[in-house]
């Protein structure tokens, strides 16, 4: 333990430079607003930085992409929350929650609860990060691709369950989004499917397009069917609404602990990391609560726990590519090429022999923690308020950064279309009450899975059994057709009891 | 609000929405005048942060400051960079999108349906970099050379699997399979960095990768290299023998290619090959590129254009062998 604080003694004596001082700042910033803006995500700002940071140091230019990598998933929720629109997918199961809370005028509470969330979790990963990064990730090296085959797979049917409204309706979904994610090349050789000889749908149908869609462009349609006209969504904000009732703080503490747990361990492992946490943590909290019923109706666990998660998740994407140099992320991948720009060469020996970019870096992760803790609470009071403008300019604007969002995705016009198609049936899935998360989960998921799936049939030589022959995919593949087959019939069960009390009590 | 001061705010929506989209450049027409005079966009056909990616952002970053414009780099990463090229084959030929091909999306056609003709449906304008490739084992695995390989993958056929970002890259191993008759599997993977994690997860047996990829794990002795894909031995390996010193007569060494579609003019084609020399030849480029460990000559599209089509008919034999690596 000596040991850890003199080298976070050093790593914060370095980092105390007026050059790595701006870069967390600046990094912080940029990566709340490109985390609230929908579209321009922290992956496009970071491959657009990279030739950017060769004039910067060796460390500084990674303590500011580090930077928007954290502060994107501090960013996303708050559109997540006030508007029902997600500017990434992993604030998308913040939104369920987190925007009825709103609707009830607890905004401020289910950001707040958010931020603090954001902020301990992460602080927990940062800890796990400088006293197991080693280990961790060589653990984590443990899971191939029947494991993620495993993890994906497990992890839709455990979304099916949780997400609000109809667990069949929620399946078919998914199975939409899968559906929707084959589209285009196959992941592993590149032969083209369902683009009917179409270019635009040859390079498949960018996931984000569809999210905006979904989520931003069906709502502004709902609300100008709706014909509320441009009357606000509050009127007035008292101080209170601001901030989480002493009842809600106490109720935030433990999800945010499990969020945070569970954030870490699974960005530890390779894939979204960020966006599987959110789910996990919420179908765990879901599990544990008392409150059960409350989830889908503004549950501030519902908000704290995934924010939490998704947090934690961010930094456990950084142990394996900090201790070992293997990325498992896009996001990751990209910081690897940065380091390797500046002839660092990130690889088992990258702790032992860099210590002062490895423990700088980490130390600065704790800063540029704080700094975005200091400048989102804030920001909460005054993220409540845009509540207050009318709707017709709220809508307005919106409507034009979900255009500009999606454009600037791949400069590219056939995905704003996309958007506006996926907008329409977002508007019509809603009338129906069919949920949205379901779907853009399965698009995230679907090639992931297959992936997954024909590179373990390769290895296994057609032999599905084998799933079961390692210990890591047979438990997560058991664990999760458990709770699939399982969840609904206790459902059942509970709705048949619950008739026959009401009998009893009638007759 | 009132009607009066909601229809001002409508207004004023209006006119700077109108205001903006006005500033939206139009399409080039033909005969403009100076070319370039707007952003150019190269895709790239590969995750951002991968060898080539990097490569071409730091190039275009020098080049930048020739050709006057930003140059915007853009990964449309898919099937091995076959989603890219067949992007760029239909974009439009005035110069301002660019794109990078490689050996995987010019072999594409022999293993399945693609949307392009690599030869006729591009303008290859420069090559500027070759991807190099090693085969690597884990440093406690029981095979020293390839030798002992072809041993063990006879007496258990099917069971070694190897991976690699693209088939081509593979060669190097399905020609081995080719001569010693012995079966592997290969599994296809999305990224170097994938190939090594698998390696030293132990679910793969063997990878086959650049060699900043296997870099780090020699260092910490998790990783060896059983041979390498190239003309050369690499001199930071020097004990290391070549596949053709083993007896296996294939190079996959493959070009980092630019290129652009077909007609497009050949004056902005020289305009952009001028500026991409001069990007590739800056010092902190080189630099870069040599950490990156990439091989990094450059050549004209037009000698490689010659070369290729007896290369390329080698892995044709190689890949239309009924393999099972070869989808429907």
């Amino acid at each position: 333990m000596g040991e850890l604080y003199g080298n976070l003694a050093k790593g914060f004596a370095g980092v105390v430079t007026p050059a790595h001082l701006m870069a967390v700042f600046a990094g912080s910033f940029m990566g709340t607003v490109v985390g609230v803006l929908p579209g321009l995500g922290p992956s496009a700002t970071i491959a657009i930085l990279l030739p950017m940071t060769l004039t910067m140091g060796p460390t500084t230019g990674l303590i500011m992409l580090a930077g928007i990598f954290f502060g994107a998933q501090y960013g996303g929720s708050t559109t997540s929350i006030l508007f029902r629109m997600p500017g990434e997918a992993s604030s998308v199961i913040t939104s369920i929650d987190g925007h009825e809370m709103a609707k009830k005028g607890r905004a401020g509470a289910a950001l707040t609860a958010s931020a603090i969330g954001s902020f301990l979790a992460a602080n927990m990963g940062f800890i796990g990060l400088a006293l197991f990064a080693v280990p961790l990730a060589r653990y984590a090296l443990r899971f191939g691709p029947p494991e993620y085959f495993a993890l994906s797979f497990g992890g839709l049917l455990i979304l099916a369950n949780v997400s609000g409204g109809s667990r069949l309706r929620n399946l078919a979904m998914v199975g939409v989004g899968v559906m929707l994610g084959t589209v285009g090349t196959d992941p592993i050789a590149g032969a083209l499917r369902l683009d009917f000889g179409v270019s635009f749908l040859a390079k498949g149908i960018d996931y984000t397009a569809v999210l905006i869609g979904l989520f931003g462009m069906a709502e502004i349609i709902a609300w100008a069917i709706a014909g509320d006209g441009g009357v606000p969504r509050m009127t007035a904000i008292r101080v209170r609404d601001l901030y989480p009732t002493r009842e809600e703080w106490r109720r935030m503490v433990a999800p945010i602990f499990r969020g945070g747990v569970v954030g870490f361990l699974v960005g530890l492992l390779p894939g979204p990391g960020a966006i599987t946490s959110t789910y996990v943590s919420y179908a765990m909290e879901r599990g544990v609560s008392k409150r059960r019923d409350e989830f889908g109706r503004g549950a501030i666990e519902g908000v704290a726990g995934p924010e939490s998660a998704n947090n934690a998740a961010a930094v456990g994407q950084m142990v394996p590519l900090l201790a070992l140099g293997l990325p498992f992320s896009g996001l990751t991948a990209m910081l690897l090429g940065a380091m390797m720009m500046q002839g660092i060469t990130p690889g088992p020996l990258f702790i032992a022999q860099r210590p002062d970019v490895f423990w700088v870096l980490v130390a600065s992760f704790f800063l540029g923690n704080l700094v975005l803790l200091v400048f989102n609470l804030p920001l909460v009071g005054l993220m409540a308020m845009v509540l207050r403008v009318p709707m017709t300019i709220l809508m307005a604007i919106i409507a034009l950064l979900c255009i500009l969002g999606t454009f600037s995705l791949n400069s590219d016009f056939v995905d704003v279309w996309m958007m506006l198609v996926f907008g329409v049936i977002g508007f019509v899935m809603q009338q129906f009450h069919y949920e949205p998360p379901p779907l853009i989960l399965g698009m995230v998921f679907g090639p992931i899975m297959e992936r997954a799936l024909v590179q373990s049939l390769l290895q296994f030589q057609g032999d599905l059994l084998a799933f079961w022959a390692r210990p890591i995919s047979a438990v997560i593949l058991s664990a999760a057709i458990a709770v699939a087959v399982a969840a609904p019939l206790w459902a059942w069960r509970s709705r048949r009891a619950g008739r026959n009390v009401a009998g009893v009590v009638q007759g | 609000m009132e009607r009066s001061k909601r229809s001002w705010w409508v207004t004023t929506a209006v006119a700077v929405l109108a205001g903006v989209v006005s500033f939206v450049p139009e399409r080039a027409t033909a005969g403009e005048e100076k070319f370039p005079n707007r952003p150019i966009t190269v895709m790239v056909g590969f995750g951002a942060g991968g060898q080539t990616d990097i490569a071409v952002r730091v190039i275009a970053k020098a080049a930048e400051k020739e050709l006057g414009v930003p140059i915007l780099v853009v990964n449309r990463p898919g099937g091995g960079g076959t989603v890219s090229v067949t992007a760029l084959a239909r974009t439009q030929p005035d110069g301002y999108t660019l794109g990078i091909i490689t050996a995987q999306s010019l072999a594409a056609p022999f293993m399945e349906r693609v949307a392009y003709d690599p030869f006729k449906d591009f303008e290859w304008v420069n090559g500027f970099g070759r991807y190099i490739y090693g085969i690597y084992a884990r440093s406690d695995a029981p095979y020293g050379s390839i030798k002992e390989v072809v041993e063990t993958g006879r007496k258990n056929p099917g069971k070694l699997t190897f991976g690699s970002t693209s088939l081509i890259s593979a060669l190097g191993l399905k020609f081995v399979e080719a001569q010693d008759n012995v079966k592997l599997t290969y599994i296809p993977q999305k990224s170097g960095q994938e190939v090594m994690t698998s390696l030293v997860g132990r679910h793969t047996d063997f990878g086959i990768g650049t060699p900043d990829a296997v870099q780090p794990f020699l260092e910490s002795k998790d990783a060896k290299v059983l041979a390498v894909v190239t003309p050369d031995r690499w001199e930071h390996l020097p004990n290391v023998p070549t596949l053709k010193e083993l007896g296996y007569d294939i190079d996959t060494t493959g070009w980092m290619i630019l290129g652009a579609p077909a007609k497009t003019p050949k004056d902005r084609l020289e305009i952009i090959n001028a500026a991409w020399r001069k990007g590739h030849a800056a010092p902190e480029v080189k630099d870069v590129l040599g950490k990156l460990m990439l091989w990094a000559p450059f050549t004209s599209g037009a000698e490689i254009k010659d070369a290729y089509p007896k290369k390329i008919a080698v892995w044709k034999r190689l890949l239309e062998q009924p393999a099972e690596a070869r989808p429907k």
